[in-house]
């Protein structure tokens, strides 16, 4: 039964893991260190969605091995100040300024700015967006993953495409 | 399908985007968006920012992964039903680099 529901995500749980640990050294660990640990809950398994079911356990994993290994390379939302937090979860990167129709415009992005700019985001910015636009999983299944409601996978991925856009045009 | 955001165009722009609004909300924001100037460069804006983060290189799953997976349930799964003698050495594990992975799932 494990062959059927964990290894056909394979490439899903290895891009979430990289993603979440930024190398592909530590996401391999993390790989199979969920494999395992979906091989011993298997019975856990309620045959609804192996793919949600797989990519919590390959997350779930991934935040346990950060902290164990690099806790301090793990940035939640809760571990920003408090103005931070604000600007982040209520104002948007740009705060409550309207911008400009020509002040948008100015957005430019090249694949390794891209890249690190994601790399910047907190975790529960990040994740989202790897799941949504990478794995182009539903919000149903984002929010099944990440434990939190539906609303908060959209704030979460409204408030990470903004970032991401604020550190990608400078506007931090 | 999520019908209860109209009062917030981030997060409804942010739906439409993803095809998470309902259809007639979706219609209803086609029509916003064909009457708003500011609301369509927003709009452009975070299709190319998606554009951009999709068309980042895909990570491949690394070759020989699977085989140690499959190396390590092997090993875990003899454990289980307690077949003496198949413990593993990290030697075995194909992979030059010192493993921090633990068997304390």
């Amino acid at each position: 039964m494990f062959d059927e529901v964990f290894l056909p995500h394979m490439a899903e749980a290895y891009r979430l893991a990289r993603w979440l640990t930024g190398n592909s050294y530590d996401a391999e660990d993390v790989v199979q260190d969920a494999a395992l640990r979906a091989f011993r809950g298997i019975k856990s398994f309620g045959a609804v969605n192996a793919r949600a079911w797989s990519l919590t356990i390959v997350r779930n994993t991934a935040y346990s091995w950060l902290m164990k290994n690099r806790p301090k390379a793990v940035v939640f939302t809760d571990d920003l100040s408090v103005a931070e937090q604000q600007q982040l979860e209520h104002e948007g990167p740009q705060g409550t300024r309207i911008e400009t129709p020509e002040e948008i415009a100015l957005f430019k992005a090249d694949a390794e700015g891209v890249q690190h700019a994601l790399a910047q985001l907190p975790a529960h910015f990040r994740e989202v967006i790897v799941l949504r636009e990478m794995n182009q999983l539903n919000y149903r299944d984002i929010a099944e993953i990440t434990n939190v409601p539906i609303g908060t996978v959209m704030s979460r991925l409204s408030r990470g495409r903004q970032l991401l856009i604020a550190l990608l045009g400078g506007r931090k | 399908m999520i019908a209860s955001i109209r009062d917030n165009d981030e997060l409804q722009m942010n739906a439409y985007c993803d095809g998470e609004l309902d259809p007639a909300s979706a219609i209803e924001f086609e029509r916003r968006l064909a009457d708003d100037e500011s609301l369509k460069a927003r709009y452009n804006r975070l299709l190319s920012l998606r554009r951009a983060v999709r068309s980042l290189p895909q990570s491949e799953v690394p070759a020989g992964l699977r085989a140690r997976i499959n190396s390590k349930l092997d090993t875990d799964g003899s454990a289980l039903v307690g077949r003496p003698g198949q413990s593993v050495r990290p030697s075995q594990m194909g992979r030059p680099r010192q493993r921090r992975w633990s068997f304390q799932a």
